[in-house]
């Protein structure tokens, strides 16, 4: 017989997306203080077990993930490939998601320089999206970070970005 | 990019902050040796600046060059006008020295970014949807655009009926989607010009091959170019 621990455990390894936190709670017919506790006991269990995967909280949902004590192995046999963004496109991926939402023209007045480029890398790559059109001349599109973005720096939010005062944003 | 001159060893973002603040006398510089340190890094051959980062080097120098080509310029105490354009030129600067320290911010942040980016790709989630190392980018050095697009022109001209009638039905991309996905569905490798519904006209013919290109795109289906026929089959099937 499952425990709730089990269940969640069943739950988690079923969707290998973050899977939105209120969806598992309400699914186990649990509240929210009982589940808070599930989930400090299943992390605490993930612990102490000495277990290769652990728990993580990304873009507002959860997600079990090998440990990055594991990385090393993993890539030996699955190769996975991460792709890494150039440092121009990490500028203009910053800028976005501090000065979020940001039209082209914002983004390339604080580099100096065009970006269409990086932009092209980035929406190709999920990490940013059109949210919407700016009401000013020519209606630019305004350029927004995703889900993608959080899970790609596992963010469990935008406010776990690195706090802005200390870059005197 | 760091600079080496006489009177500074460094960053040359921190050169140009520091000039800006009034830190080093701009006209013990020689911006030339500064540029031609610049353009020396961006061009040699283990350069890793690409044409965005290479611009923003650029930039940098330009700001040097106008910030000391302004300053070169003579202000004369009496005249309202010509204060009015020194007012002007200090505003100006104060504008850059803002933009570069904004600038500098983002460039910690993006170090930051990469930082945690890379701790994040120690973490696999189940099933993970990374593409293997070495099939990021779909190998297409065989397969020219040229050649794709005459077997287009070809395609259309062999499926290019005089309509009888106008057909106002049309026909949609997921309808071309789905005809390329079931006709590719048993990994079977098919020529170029077997891929368009018999009797397809022009709309069909460019609407399919659209489709094609879509599928290309998400990596759905591999392309090669053998006798100088072009085939497609399914990703991941083998060859056949």
């Amino acid at each position: 017989m499952l425990d709730k621990q089990g269940v969640l455990e069943a739950i988690l390894f079923s969707a290998p997306e973050p899977m939105p936190v209120e969806k598992i709670r309400e699914a186990m017919e649990l509240d929210e203080t009982e589940f808070a506790s599930l989930l400090k006991q299943y992390e605490a269990s993930l612990d102490n077990a000495g277990r290769g995967v652990m728990l993580r909280t990304v873009a507002e949902g959860l997600q079990l993930v090998t440990r990055s004590e594991a990385h090393e192995v993993i890539r030996r046999i699955n190769a996975p490939k991460q792709y890494r963004l150039s440092r121009p496109t990490l500028e203009v991926l910053a800028i976005i998601a501090y000065k979020q939402p940001a039209t082209r023209a914002e983004i390339e007045d604080v580099r100096g320089v065009k970006c269409e480029r990086s932009l092209m890398t980035l929406l190709d790559r999920g990490l940013i999206r059109e949210v919407g059109r700016k009401e000013t001349v020519g209606r630019p599109i305004l350029y927004g970070t995703t889900d993608t973005f959080l899970a790609h720096f596992n963010l469990r939010n935008l406010s776990e970005l690195p706090s802005p005062n200390s870059f005197g944003l | 990019m760091n600079i080496c001159i006489s009177c500074y060893d460094g960053l040359l973002t921190h050169l140009v902050r520091m000039i800006l603040n009034g830190e080093i006398d701009v006209f013990s510089l020689r911006v030339t040796e500064v540029v031609d340190q610049v353009i020396e890094q961006i061009m040699c051959p283990d350069s890793t600046y690409d044409t965005d980062d290479a611009s923003a080097q650029l930039v940098l120098c330009a700001t040097i060059m106008r910030t000391k080509s302004r300053r070169l310029l003579p202000v004369e105490e009496d005249s309202a006008p010509e204060e009015d354009a020194a007012e002007a030129a200090l505003l100006e600067e104060e504008r850059a020295l803002r933009s570069l320290v904004e600038y500098q911010h983002f460039q910690t942040v993006a170090g930051i970014l990469n930082e945690m980016a890379e701790e994040s790709a120690k973490l696999f989630p189940r099933g993970n949807k990374e593409v293997p190392e070495g099939e990021e980018r779909q190998d297409l050095s065989h397969v020219s655009l040229l050649s794709l697009v005459a077997a287009l022109e070809k395609a259309l001209d062999n499926r290019d009926p005089v309509p009888m009638s106008i057909d106002t039905g049309g026909y949609s991309m997921y309808e071309g989607l789905s005809h390329l996905r079931s006709l590719l569905s048993s990994g079977k490798r098919t020529a170029f010009s077997d891929i368009f519904p018999r009797g397809a006209g022009r709309l069909v013919v460019v609407v399919v091959f659209l489709g094609l290109l879509e599928l290309i795109r998400t990596g759905e289906v591999k392309v090669n170019e053998r006798d100088g026929r072009i085939y497609i089959r399914k990703e991941g099937a083998v060859n056949a």
